[in-house]
């Protein structure tokens, strides 16, 4: 290799700090849901403190979830994919640095602008506008080391892989600026360019309806890259990748509609949404299937190696989520969510998105070699506690939908309703003591793969000590 | 919407069309005042919006409880919108016809001495704080140029209107705008029989 190996070195630190960054963004984002997921359970818990009220730590907690764990794997796995391809280090060490700093700023810095209730109101994008320009020129360095560095390649085809990050890197940028756009007043308060239902439109619109929202594309492009180097086989159908990547593209635009039923909206735009939302099922189960039939039916492997098994997993739940979401633009079914339900769904948001980061920081963090290697059994426990974990929360929320939705829409003779509200939300205490449950679950999860990095860090530490001929700490 | 005679237009002129038609005012439509704006602002600050939605679907179990579903045009003015992420409590468009204003006032300050198994927190802090109106001015001003009819003497008045007002006040004074509460439904919800007394016994209170 011509490359200098102090520069490669350099750069899989910064990898593996996004990762652990990842890492720690994520439990602490999962510790935060077992907390609000108790308040709502006991409201007299309630700290009653403005800054950590339940209206603030809540969308705190998605958007660490989102953009601290989902974000933060994601742009290490984008950088990880353009030294790969290219067999050759990062370009321009000093954006790779603002990129890293950056990114945790716009999370450090949107959670406190949150707590301190400086709020944009957008769904799944409440960080205040100068965060916003922030996130803006991360994702610009980002695109910018991805494209500079992919330049430098010797084989001109690109992995099917890039593409993926390619269409993640220019679709995150066109919805995050186009649904952002606000005339600021301070430094913490704007009014946006849009107004009422349009503006209703391009929230819905940016926090997507595939898993991940706007992330959709590249969370794809991770587990393409990393999955055929797991199980060491090539992707089962590159032409199926390709043809579902860009259906996806084209189709994605059009996200985010079945969450606008029966809404303010007018008739033709619903209609047109829950078309496009119902061919969007195709590309979606294509790219699941296509990952899981990489896997070619090995399931004894699985056992052996259960990162295997982690990102078999995200890839079900991936489709799940497509499932999920192509059945809620059916109007009739929409009709049971109990609300225009904006918030990420459970199967969306740990099954697909989180478990997608939590397996590609499993990949990712051992770069290069460490000498030893991550506990094998404690990745096994920590892969079925989040497949359980995301099963029970998926299953309460789905019970809690139709049951709502059940009490809810039904009306005595005289067209006055049955229920009152009180009862209908009686109802979802027990589904939420199992969110609990699961919550917990994750937690404990994030907790053993927390243990098993610091151990085998410390291992790769010693070793390092040990071969320069110093003593280990 | 302008007409149309160059084809290669059609990109912005359906953009425009398309905002055009989810943004005009109905009729009679108000913009808030500036107490409910800075109430609004609280509303969107405290993060109501995580657990209340402020939209009323075109759907039996919605319209039995709320009223007839709003218009693009009914919310015309929103900046940003605000119509929620999911349902954890009642949908709060259109609250005067819930309960009154010292229910609500009560209520927001201890939520469980009113409903029992409500799982909402109190927010004491919103009778301790009052508003400052330093930025209403820049606030109105701005929607002013975006197309919400506001007076200029309306304007120059706002900031020694809300100072020193507890944001409580504000925040019920959004939730009871007559704006917020607009629609043609109420004409249609009294042709119907249904007062607001039925609605009340089937409605959220405990």
């Amino acid at each position: 290799m011509s490359t200098a190996p102090d520069a490669s070195l350099s750069h899989h630190k910064v990898i593996r700090q996004l990762a652990l960054m990842a890492m720690l963004w994520g439990g602490l984002s999962l510790c935060l849901a077992v907390w609000l997921c108790a308040v709502r359970l006991w409201p007299t818990l309630d700290l009653q403190l403005a800054w950590l009220s339940y209206g603030r730590l809540a969308p705190l907690q998605t958007h660490a979830l989102l953009y601290g764990l989902g974000g933060s794997a994601l742009i290490a796995s984008i950088f990880h994919v353009a030294q790969h391809t290219a067999q050759h280090p990062l370009c321009s060490p000093q954006l790779v640095r603002f990129a890293l700093l950056g990114w945790q700023g716009v999370i450090v810095l949107g959670s406190l602008a949150l707590m301190a209730g400086f709020s944009s109101g957008h769904l799944m994008a409440e960080y205040p506008w100068p965060v916003d320009v922030l996130m803006t020129l991360v994702w610009l360095a980002v695109s910018w080391i991805f494209f500079t560095t992919l330049e430098q390649r010797s084989i001109r085809r690109l992995p099917v892989a890039c593409w993926f990050i390619i269409g993640c890197l220019v679709m995150v940028l066109l919805k995050h600026v186009l649904a952002s756009l606000t005339h600021p007043i301070s430094l913490v308060l704007a009014i946006p360019l849009y107004t009422g239902s349009l503006d209703a439109l391009l929230q819905r619109w940016q926090a997507g309806p595939l898993p991940g929202g706007m992330f959709a594309l590249g969370f794809i492009g991770m587990l393409y890259h990393a999955l055929p180097r797991q199980t060491q086989r090539p992707l089962y159908s590159h032409r199926l990748a390709i043809v579902s990547f860009w259906s996806l593209v084209l189709l994605l635009t059009w996200g985010g509609a079945p969450l606008l039923f029966a809404s303010p909206l007018p008739q033709w735009s619903q209609t047109l949404g829950m078309a496009m939302g119902i061919v969007l099922l195709a590309p979606g189960l294509a790219l699941s299937i296509n990952g899981l039939l990489t896997l070619n039916g090995d399931w004894q492997s699985m056992r052996r190696d259960p990162l295997r098994c982690f990102m078999a997993a995200a890839l079900v739940f991936y489709g799940l989520a497509v499932l999920e979401q192509t059945l809620l633009s059916i109007a009739p079914l929409n009709a049971l969510t109990f609300s225009a339900a904006g918030s990420l769904s459970p199967a969306n948001a740990l099954g697909a998105m989180a478990m997608i980061s939590v397996a590609m920081l499993y990949f990712l963090l051992p770069y290069p070699r460490l000498p030893h290697r991550f506990s094998t059994r404690l990745i096994a426990l920590h892969a079925s506690l989040a497949i359980v974990g995301t099963l029970l929360c998926v299953g309460a929320s789905w019970a809690t939908t139709l049951q709502q939705a059940e009490m809810w829409h039904a009306l005595a003779a005289d067209g006055s309703p049955q229920y009152a509200l009180d009862e209908i939300l009686a109802t979802a205490r027990t589904p939420m003591l199992v969110t609990l449950a699961g919550l917990s679950c994750w937690v404990m999860g994030m907790l053993l793969m927390a243990a098993n990095v610091a151990q085998a860090l410390a291992n790769s530490s010693t070793v390092r000590e040990l071969s320069r001929g110093g003593h280990p700490a | 919407m302008p007409h149309n005679d160059e084809p290669w237009r059609l990109g912005p002129v359906a953009t425009t069309g398309f905002q055009t038609t989810l943004s005009t005012p109905s009729d009679g439509l108000k913009p808030l005042d500036a107490l409910a704006l800075e109430g609004r602002d609280i509303y969107r600050r405290e993060g109501c919006q995580q657990c209340h939605t402020r939209v009323v679907r075109d759907l039996p179990g919605d319209y039995a409880r709320y009223g007839a579903a709003q218009t693009s045009s009914d919310l015309a003015f929103d900046r940003p919108s605000l119509w929620g992420n999911a349902r954890h409590g009642p949908d709060l468009s259109r609250l005067p016809s819930q309960h009154d204003e010292a229910w609500q006032r009560v209520h927001l300050y201890s939520p469980r001495t009113k409903v029992p198994d409500s799982s909402m927190p109190g927010y004491p802090w919103l009778f301790e704080q009052a508003l400052t109106g330093q930025t209403i001015a820049a606030r109105m001003r701005k929607l002013q140029a975006l197309g919400a009819p506001y007076r200029d003497d309306e304007i120059l008045a706002a900031p020694s209107k809300v100072r020193g007002v507890a944001e409580a006040t504000a925040l019920l004074a959004y939730l009871r705008h007559s704006s917020q509460n607009h629609t043609s439904s109420d004409t249609a919800l009294a042709a119907s029989g249904q007062t607001e007394e039925s609605r009340k016994q089937t409605g959220d209170t405990p």
